[in-house]
């Protein structure tokens, strides 16, 4: 189980005040994550990715995210450091990752991109291994050709990219990305239920083109909570005290600022508002966060979910991981 | 033929000054602002208080009526975003991004509730808010995009309510606080501690607490109230919900009552809503504009502020929409804020700009409102009357008041006798607007390049005192100074002729210079900020003068004025007065018998107790030159071989006073009058009242004083150049009983004698420039009493009775010729800053001020009737 951090700004942020110097940040979730219970093996340390656009299009550089991985642990990487200190950037997506199994591995770091589109998950797969032969099959040959690492995160990028009407497209609108994002869990559910498989799978999935975010919280389970994800917004996100301490202002009716995260960045309660499990968070280009309940056969409005499974999946169960996490190293 | 001189009156606010025909498309003029300190996200009123959300957590509690701040409300720990006014309980409603709603009570100020929402921070900010009275409901729209509602109609249904006593209506205000559960996350404690999360943990900043418990040392509330799950419709719309407007009657049924969401989904939606029930769907409108930032609506139509710049008209009878209005034509400055009187609508915009739109959606006004974004806007009216203002807030950090036409479609007939019963609140207005026109006169006495201007001052002000009922004219004084104005208010004829008293009101027209640096506004533009009217003159003297011709108005016009009250106003006061005693002498038929004097020229000594003034210091001032009838030399070639003026000019001034600052002028303290041991114990009250000396006041209230201004050399003044010719101003303050001219004969003599004992070839030569005897008001007779009353009646305190270091010339000059007494009635306050740059005087004080002179005329007028002897 990974975290991740997403920002999305009307003006670039210092890639420090996301990655590295906020009380939580997510190199500090790297070794001291609180949501997840992995009792065992508590660290995201193998491995982390930032992908970022420039502040400023720039014909020759093109629109394609820049992403800087590496397969050392996040908060023990000088040059990343060294990075978020000197990098601006209105829109950035920041990975850690715990893989489970699998191989460590830049190829497997997420996160991916394709053109102009970035995509990263955190979750699993169920049952990869068992579907993953049909996944394939069903990809056209773009898609296909584009994996590189060995993950159920980047192939279900590859679905997700066969889902566009045209993956290669200058622009995007909100609609075709939110389409195709439900395209891509429904097709995940579809090769899962023909497979039967009856174990849930949790995919809280984001991509972007640069301008929209879509972001997933979503589990093929009507009775279990799906990974956390966690959004703020607000006009300005700046050190309110010493010691990481920041906080989100509001000077504005609007948004200037939105980040999506697994973990708050900070313990400022009103701050951070958690995404209702199988719900589908849009930023819009112009800054409206819309949160877009999912509805398939895992929808249960009003039932409350538990805990559990989540939880369960964090904590490495060495038999499961056998049985069911071969392979499904992504997350 | 009387409800036409009201008519008049009251129309001194739109078209006197300004074409009639134009006055309706005129921008609103800025009536006044008010400065918080952060973005002002959320404005309310009610019909004492202006309300204002910020950035900064509080809730800022402005007077109406004085428009200084009254309070701040604090309990909040994110910024106010929405404030919605319950007129029928006296409630405010705030919310906050702090994920609760407050409601406070509007009477006393204090925090009557907390509620917070279904899933408290998990709601996330608590964009909008509207209140049913009809339901007694409260709306809520969060961002996680639920509508969740409360009902305070049922006390059973207090569900949530953490109190002692059983329902959250009788509550005792013991309430105790929940105990709140540990949050999983922000509750936790690293993962090496192995130890689960308890409300102990203290992750966020040590010193802020942003539980709905927190009160931030404010008083608690009586109950913590929650929203239960069952009112709660999520998802009730995708995006945050920004703003909502409830719509009570007017349906298919009197008693529905609807209520219109706007999101950042793009969506407006109508909800029916019922007691206790969720409200349901009926319609949703997909705009397409970006998101809806704010909602009107007028009778069955909606109207939506959006992001793109536009407002969306929409039809609720047949379910469409009617139009759209571009207000903005570059993309991303978005309509944040409507505002709605009768058909015309006010929007306001992310660059600033407020525009009005009227019924045919042509706009009809457009103005820079804020340096940024226009947050906020609401109407109100002053008063009871039809008197409409738009407030604007914006984060520029400023509230700012504007002034709209009066509505227009009122019938006309009707208005002759409703001017005539809301003339007194409608007047400070009119009173406002005059003095606007009145400082807009750079009547700068000093200048010649004014000359033109103080004399428009003049005609203005003539005019001014013709429209609100008194005979006026202009008297000329001498060649080259500016006139006198005088208007004459006559009192209702008494039952007997020699009974009917005359009061003299003196005061002066013209200003002093303000050159633009030091002020935050223009001088020539009256400005209104936090309480205070800002601009050359208002304090010294053209808002005294104004506040008194409007209490003589004010009794005209309601047939209660039984004195007569001149007004003698002159514009050489802040150059010495020239000419002014000589054309009262030739104009004395004009101006006729005076019984009394009152003048209003000088400040209070501090900032919040009533001052009446009751002595002046007298002033001779003086030049000396002394010449050696040679051109300036060259002190390299000449130096040594003449007696050089500048050490003559030195000595001398050096034999003025001695080493202790004594003024050594021959019998100089043989008449000052010995202080009285009254007089002690009076200096020592008020130096604790200012903060100052006992000795300090009588210094520079009681005791004579010699001042060297200045010191003028002939030539180029450079280092080796002997100035041929020397000037230096001197003046000294004379207290009684020194007399005038003796003092200011020994003087020149003590000059003239000391200069001889230098035994220099130089000539002296010294003049007495102008002088000004010494004042004491009498403290107890009538006129006195009666203005001490006065003051005492509007204020609620016994007056202080003050000095004055400074002089008015007029003042002893008036009393002498009319042989009568003066008053003094001190207007601002002592931070008023006259003669300085950001001259102002507070609302307060000058609307209190015109009462005061009102209850004075009337009380004398009363007198007058009754013992015409007195």
């Amino acid at each position: 189980m990974c975290r991740f951090v997403i920002y999305k700004g009307t003006s670039p942020v210092q890639l420090s005040h996301l990655l590295t110097r906020p009380i939580h940040s997510i190199i500090n979730q790297a070794f001291d994550s609180r949501l997840r219970l992995d009792r065992r093996r508590p660290m995201n340390g193998d491995g982390f990715g930032v992908g970022w656009y420039d502040s400023v299009h720039d014909e020759e550089l093109g629109p394609q995210p820049c992403i800087f991985t590496s397969v050392t642990p996040a908060w023990n990487n000088i040059n990343l450091t060294r990075l978020a200190e000197k990098i601006k950037s209105p829109l950035v997506f920041g990975h850690v990752r715990a893989t489970t199994a699998g191989s460590l591995s830049l190829d497997n770091c997420h996160p991916f991109k394709h053109g102009k589109l970035m995509f990263m998950h955190n979750g699993g797969i169920a049952e990869w291994e068992r579907i993953k032969r049909n996944v394939q099959k069903g990809l056209p040959d773009f898609a296909f050709a584009m994996v590189q690492g060995n993950t159920d995160s980047e192939w279900a990028f590859a679905v997700f990219l066969s889902k566009l009407p045209d993956a290669n497209a200058q622009t995007f609108t909100v609609q075709v990305l939110r389409q195709a994002m439900l395209d891509t869990i429904a097709a995940v559910n579809g090769y899962a239920d023909a497979a039967g498989i009856t174990e849930p799978s949790l995919m809280n999935f984001c991509v972007t083109d640069g301008d929209t975010v879509v972001a997933t919280r979503y589990i093929s389970s009507d009775k279990d909570e799906a990974a956390s994800l966690w959004f703020s917004s607000g006009t300005t996100f700046s050190e309110d005290a010493d010691g990481g301490h920041y906080r989100m202002s509001k000077a504005d009716k609007r948004e200037n600022i939105i980040m999506i995260a697994s973990e708050p960045l900070t313990f400022e309660r009103a701050d951070w508002m958690e995404i209702k499990t199988n719900t589908m968070v849009v930023i819009t280009p112009r800054f409206n966060v819309l949160q877009i309940p999912i509805i398939d056969k895992f929808s249960a409005p009003g039932t409350v979910r538990g805990t559990e499974f989540a939880h369960e999946k964090g904590f490495l169960n060495p038999r499961k991981a056998l049985s069911s996490l071969v392979n499904s190293s992504g997350h | 033929m009387f409800t036409d001189e009201t008519a008049a009156t009251a129309s001194l606010s739109r078209n006197l000054w300004e074409s009639e025909a134009a006055a309706g498309t005129f921008a609103p003029s800025l009536a006044h602002s008010l400065h918080d300190q952060r973005s002002v996200l959320s404005l309310a009123a009610s019909d004492l208080y202006i309300f204002c959300g910020s950035q900064s957590q509080d809730i800022q509690v402005w007077d109406r009526r004085s428009l200084r701040l009254k309070e701040s409300l604090r309990g909040h720990t994110g910024a106010v975003l929405a404030l919605a006014y319950a007129e029928d309980r006296k409630w405010l409603f705030s919310s906050s991004g702090d994920s609760t709603v407050r409601i406070w009570s509007t009477t006393t100020l204090t925090p009557v509730y907390v509620l917070s929402p279904y899933l408290e921070t998990g709601a996330g900010d608590l964009f909008s808010l509207a209140w049913a009275p009809s339901l007694q409901t409260i709306y809520v729209g969060c961002q996680n995009t639920s509508l969740q509602w409360y009902d305070f109609n049922s006390e059973h249904h207090a569900c949530g309510a953490q109190s002692a006593g059983d329902t959250p209506a009788s509550a005792s205000g013991t309430s105790t606080p929940r105990s709140r559960a540990p949050h999983k996350f922000f509750d936790s404690y690293p993962q090496y501690e192995r130890r689960p999360a308890d409300i102990y943990a203290n992750n966020g900043a040590s010193s802020r607490d942003i539980s709905p418990h927190s009160d931030r040392g404010a008083p608690p509330p009586r109950a913590y109230l929650s929203i239960p799950a069952e009112n709660v419709v999520d998802s009730a719309h995708y995006g945050y919900i920004y703003c909502m407007v409830l719509l009570e009657g007017g349906g298919d049924s009197e008693r529905e009552v609807r209520l219109v969401t706007g999101g950042g989904d793009e969506f407006v939606k109508i909800w029916e809503c019922s007691v206790s029930g969720t409200p349901n769907e009926l319609h949703a409108f997909e705009c397409n504009s970006g998101a809806i930032y704010s909602l009107v609506v007028r009778d069955e139509t909606i109207y939506a502020g959006c992001q793109d710049g536009s407002v969306k008209v929409l039809d609720l009878e047949t379910k469409t929409p009617v139009r759209t209005v571009i207000a903005q034509e570059a993309r991303g400055i978005d309509v944040l804020s409507l505002s709605m009187i009768g058909v015309d609508l006010y929007a306001c915009s992310a660059n600033g700009l407020v525009q009005r739109f009227s019924a045919s959606f042509d706009c009809t006004a457009s103005w820079q409102a804020h340096n940024g974004i226009v947050l906020s806007s609401i109407i109100t009216y002053e008063n009871q009357n039809n008197h409409p203002y738009l407030i604007t807030g914006g984060n520029d950090g400023n509230i700012k008041i504007w002034e709209l036409a009066s509505i227009s479609d009122e019938d006309s007939s009707a208005r002759g006798s409703q001017a005539l019963s809301s003339l007194d609140s409608h007047a400070s207005g009119t009173l406002l607007f005059a003095l606007d026109k009145f400082v807009s006169i750079p009547s700068v006495s000093s200048s010649p390049g004014h000359r033109e201007d103080c004399r428009q001052a003049a005609i203005w002000l003539k005019k001014c005192f013709t429209q609100l009922g008194a005979k006026s004219a202009l008297l000329p004084t001498v060649e080259g100074m500016n006139p006198l104005v005088l208007g004459t208010f006559s009192g209702a004829t008494a039952r007997t002729k020699q009974s009917k008293l005359r009061v003299l009101f003196y005061g002066h027209y013209d200003v002093i210079p303000a050159p633009p640096e030091g002020w935050d506004s223009d001088p020539f533009r009256l400005a209104g900020r936090n309480g205070y009217l800002y601009g050359r003159g208002v304090t010294d003297n053209k808002g005294p003068i104004l506040a008194a011709a409007f209490a003589a108005a004010q009794l005209l016009a309601t047939r209660a004025l039984d004195v007569d009250v001149v007004f003698l106003i002159e514009g050489e006061e802040e150059c010495g007065s020239t000419g002014f005693g000589k054309a009262v002498r030739e104009h004395k038929d004009l101006i006729g018998h005076i019984d009394a004097i009152l003048v209003s020229n000088s400040t209070w000594i501090a900032e919040d107790t009533p001052c009446i003034t009751y002595g002046l210091r007298g002033v001779v001032h003086c030049s000396i030159e002394i010449s050696n009838d040679r051109p300036d030399l060259h002190s390299g070639i000449e130096g040594g071989a003449v007696v050089e003026p500048l050490l003559d000019m030195v000595q001398l001034l050096a034999t003025l006073t001695d080493g202790q600052h004594q003024v050594q002028i021959p019998g100089f303290y043989d008449s000052v009058r010995k202080q009285t041991d009254t007089e002690k114990e009076l200096y020592k009250r008020l130096a604790a009242i200012t903060g100052g000396s006992p000795s300090s006041l009588s210094s520079r209230w009681r005791e004579p004083s010699l001042t060297v201004h200045s010191i003028d050399i002939s030539g180029p003044k450079n280092a080796t150049v002997i100035p041929g010719t020397i000037k230096a101003q001197v003046s000294v303050r004379i207290v009684p009983d020194q007399a005038l001219d003796a003092i200011a004969k020994s003087l020149c003599l003590h000059l003239e004698t000391s200069f001889k004992h230098l035994k220099s070839p130089n000539k002296l030569k010294v003049s007495v420039e102008h002088t000004a005897d010494w004042w004491l008001g009498e403290l107890d007779d009538f006129w006195f009493k009666a203005l001490q009353g006065a003051v005492e009646e509007e204020w609620g305190v016994e007056p202080l009775h003050i000095r004055e270091g400074g002089s008015i010339p007029s003042v002893p000059f008036l009393e002498k010729e009319f042989s009568c007494h003066a008053l003094q009635l001190p207007m601002g306050q002592s931070s008023d800053q006259a003669h300085l740059p950001n001259e102002r005087i507070s609302l307060d004080n000058l609307g209190k001020g015109k009462s005061v002179i009102e209850r004075f005329l009337a009380t004398v007028g009363q007198k007058g009737v009754l013992s015409p002897s007195s």
